[in-house]
């Protein structure tokens, strides 16, 4: 299950801080863009709108990027 | 999660007629072959684009007789095709089904081409569903009087300045993967960048010096068959040469290099149907779908040989949610 789009990480992720070795060719492609939008303009306004955009895209590929999402943001925890 | 399909049962080299059977039957096909094979075929669930070179069963070969086919599988339970100007281009994500996939094929050196190429990563929703397909060609001697043409099988309408696409919907718990097999990757040399976006350039910057590209090749007798490679987070993405113009001093490429992204010349692979071999063998799962370059087949002298089990046409650039060059492109579908 991915954060709420409030989570410091999502901000982290898009601003690049966080390390990531991503493995499915959709979030390879995506993380580039992000990062290099995020580089080239990295005022709140840019990155609130980038933060968007990467809840979107790992909503939409939760189940093929799901390794992603779990390097990214650590594993679910059972209930 | 593995393949559902094996990509022997679907796929493979078919005559006119043979192909026309299959869209009478009602199957949902991907196409490939040349114009006049593709032009007599009935109107159906296909769309197609011109190529006279693929890789079969036995291996790549050269034909104007034969049609490529794919055969999408069951589990696309849907789909819808259309010929896309220059300007609906942005809206391809957002005309995809919720759960599926888009295939795409543009014929090559034309305008929507470029423009593809150049802009695709910014198109809305673009990364959110999955997005593959191909640059449409012609018999290399005939680059410069035949010009690649799509089809849309559904209308019976060509096109030699549209792109056509199939956007295929999935059984529900079925996921397309879209993935690329390269065998290049960044070479020692040194840092190359240029300012603006460009399919062609005259000056680009070598360690952040600015210098002339197309003396640079060759003042260094650098081997141009080798492509410009780019790290996107892990996934190496080529630019090939396409020209080096001694007159203009301009070099020309079959993909745009982009600002902001560092490039270097790959290393050289000695062979490419053993390496082809061995980087298939760690693709998890079995490809529904793949297609291969022109600059494989021709650089790696593919003809009469295999690439790692896959078969597929072979084409003027591939398409994994951007423009590739010197690359295999692949589909699995996962359960989900």
């Amino acid at each position: 299950m991915l954060p709420p789009k409030s989570d410091p990480r999502w901000r982290d992720l898009v601003r690049g801080k966080l390390k990531t070795a991503p493995s499915l060719l959709a979030t390879k492609f995506f993380m580039a863009r992000i990062a290099g939008l995020a580089k080239n303009d990295s005022s709140e306004e840019n990155i609130s709108k980038l933060v968007n955009e990467s809840v979107s895209f790992f909503t939409k590929n939760s189940v093929l990027a799901k390794a992603d999402i779990e390097m990214i943001f650590g594993k679910e925890k059972k209930k | 999660m593995n393949g559902l399909y094996t990509i022997d049962e679907t796929a493979k080299l078919y005559t006119i007629d043979e192909t026309a059977k299959l869209i009478v039957s009602g199957k949902n096909l991907l196409l490939a072959g040349d114009e006049t094979l593709l032009q007599e075929l009935p109107p159906g669930r296909w769309i197609g684009g011109t190529s006279p070179y693929f890789i079969g069963a036995h291996g790549g070969v050269m034909t104007s007789s034969r049609i490529f086919v794919t055969v999408l599988p069951e589990e696309v339970v849907d789909i819808s095709t259309h010929l896309y100007d220059e300007s609906e281009l942005p809206e391809l994500a957002s005309n995809g089904p919720e759960n599926g996939f888009t295939f795409l094929i543009i014929p090559a050196f034309t305008s929507i081409h470029r423009s593809f190429a150049e802009n695709v990563h910014n198109y809305p929703r673009i990364f959110e569903r999955p997005l593959l397909g191909w640059v449409a060609g012609v018999a290399l001697e005939d680059i410069r009087t035949i010009r690649p043409k799509v089809f849309d099988g559904r209308t019976g309408k060509s096109s030699a300045v549209r792109a056509a696409a199939v956007h295929a919907r999935l059984k529900d718990h079925v996921a397309a993967e879209v993935g690329i097999v390269n065998l290049f990757c960044q070479g020692s040399g040194p840092e190359i960048t240029v300012e603006r976006p460009a399919f062609s350039c005259r000056d680009v910057y070598i360690n952040g010096d600015r210098t002339n590209f197309a003396a640079y090749i060759l003042n260094n007798k650098i081997d141009a068959r080798l492509p410009l490679v780019a790290d996107y987070y892990g996934a190496m993405v080529n630019v090939s040469v396409r020209e080096i113009d001694l007159l203009t001093c301009e070099v020309n490429f079959y993909a745009p290099l982009f600002p902001d992204v560092i490039y270097r010349f790959a290393s050289p692979i000695d062979d490419y149907e053993a390496a082809f071999s061995r980087e298939i063998q760690k693709v998890r799962g079995t490809p529904a779908v793949s297609v291969n370059c022109i600059l494989n087949y021709v650089y790696g002298r593919l003809e009469g040989k295999r690439t790692g089990g896959l078969v597929g046409p072979i084409t003027f650039g591939e398409i994994a949610y951007r423009l590739l060059n010197q690359t295999l492109v692949y589909m699995i579908l996962r359960r989900a």
